[in-house]
């Protein structure tokens, strides 16, 4: 999956449509994302609740547990927000040494719909403060945020409407990927007479389109198919 | 309140066949073409001409044209950007220029010609000499003299360039078939978009 997700912000900000492609969780070995450890009381990290999660508020960086991480599952059996899957409340059934050794998979958390929202909104915020910042007159603001796990393209149309990719950072061809997300979007969502407008995109065969566009944009790049 | 309704949708799709690229045979492009042609522009009649049973007065015609157009416009200003190469233009005469040269012969396959008014750069004219929407009129019914015709094109073109923000408002100024004469004045004060684009 070299492409991780896809991202519509309309011109107010709000998301429209969001997409993101998923490869299941290797079990072993740990990945960067996520780790499965067996531990024994007491845990030296400290959990925090937070939102719906148990976070690393702090412990140590190590086994590949970081902090931010979120408590992914106990023994094996995934957690169901703060309770684990028979209903218990985690920080509970850990405080109670009986229960060790204990296997934890911590991993980064997914995120929920409205911190998508959220998170689009903010980054339609940085995108003007960016072309705001910027010495050049006229920028086109934010194209590319690049990190040492994934680069996140942004394309702005004239109109105001920002198409965001977050792909692997070898990925090539994402801005002529952008451009036939735009045309995607002006076929399927636009012309369909029943779609309003800035209104969140419930179409199938814009979702059918982008998946195809995603697929050949994955099998031209660097890494070619089957990967 | 930006819902396409049936007529538009038809005016829509009609709109792109008639400005259709290339298919690999060439008798099949000119028969395709012309035929997709003469349904969109009786489409296009049939709809003025039951707007004009449906209301009585000339305005409301106009009027309901416009905001049809506005619906239309509103769409197709992304198709035009996602399927062409223009850039962003930084003076009002080149988004007039573009507007002529590129979009109208795009989806109408027509090039008006572009007249400037005067004021400052602000109001423009787009002369159209051979406008395919009236290819079929030849004068408007007795009674409806300030009917404007092709006040869906105004529609139109005023539903695009509120989406790029170049104009707040435009004053359309027609007249009747068989020529259309539009002209596009840019509000004194611009809002900016809060993405400056």
């Amino acid at each position: 999956m070299a492409i991780f997700s896809v991202f519509v912000v309309n011109k107010a900000g709000g998301l429209v449509y969001q997409l993101e492609r998923w490869a299941p969780p290797p079990p072993p070995p740990p990945s960067r994302a996520e780790a499965e450890k067996t531990f024994s009381f007491p845990l030296e990290f400290v959990l925090r609740p937070h939102d719906e999660r148990l976070l690393v508020a702090f412990g140590g960086q190590r086994d590949g547990v970081r902090v931010g991480h979120a408590v992914l599952a106990i023994n094996g059996v995934e957690v169901n927000g703060r309770l684990t899957g028979d209903g218990r409340d985690v920080l509970e059934y850990l405080a109670d040494p009986g229960h060790y050794p204990v296997s934890i998979r911590f991993g980064r958390p997914r995120l929920t719909s409205n911190e998508k929202l959220m998170l689009a909104s903010m980054f339609h915020s940085l995108f003007a403060i960016g072309s705001q910042l910027s010495p050049e007159q006229g920028s086109s603001g934010i194209e590319m945020l690049e990190t040492d796990t994934f680069k996140l393209h942004c394309f702005q149309t004239l109109t105001g409407i920002k198409f965001v990719v977050l792909a692997d950072p070898r990925q090539s061809g994402i801005d002529s990927l952008l451009h036939k997300i735009y045309e995607i979007y002006s076929d399927f969502a636009l012309k369909n007479p029943f779609y309003s407008l800035e209104m969140p995109i419930r179409c199938e065969l814009f979702d059918q389109n982008l998946k195809l566009a995603l697929e050949v944009a994955e099998k031209a790049g660097p890494f070619g198919p089957g990967l | 309140m930006l819902t396409m309704g049936f007529w538009e949708m038809n005016f829509f799709q009609g709109l792109l066949l008639i400005g259709s690229v290339s298919k690999p045979y060439p008798s099949l492009v000119v028969s395709y073409n012309w035929q997709s042609r003469e349904l969109f522009v009786l489409t296009y009649g049939a709809l003025v001409a039951q707007l004009c049973k449906d209301y009585e007065n000339d305005d409301d015609v106009n009027k309901y044209l416009d905001t049809m157009g506005y619906n239309i416009g509103i769409r197709l200003v992304e198709d035009f950007l996602a399927h062409s190469v223009v850039k962003k233009c930084w003076s009002y005469s080149e988004t007039v220029d573009i507007i002529a040269q590129v979009a109208f012969k795009m989806y109408l396959n027509v090039t008006p010609t572009v007249t400037c008014s005067g004021r400052g750069g602000n109001e423009f004219s787009l002369i159209l000499d051979k406008n395919p929407l009236v290819d079929f009129v030849e004068e408007l019914p007795a009674g409806r003299s300030s009917l404007c015709y092709c006040n869906l094109l105004c529609g139109a073109i005023r539903g695009a360039l509120e989406m790029v923000k170049n104009c707040n408002l435009a004053l359309p100024l027609l007249l009747p078939a068989p020529s259309l004469s539009h002209t596009i004045n840019q509000a004194t004060t611009c809002t900016a978009g809060p993405s400056p684009s």
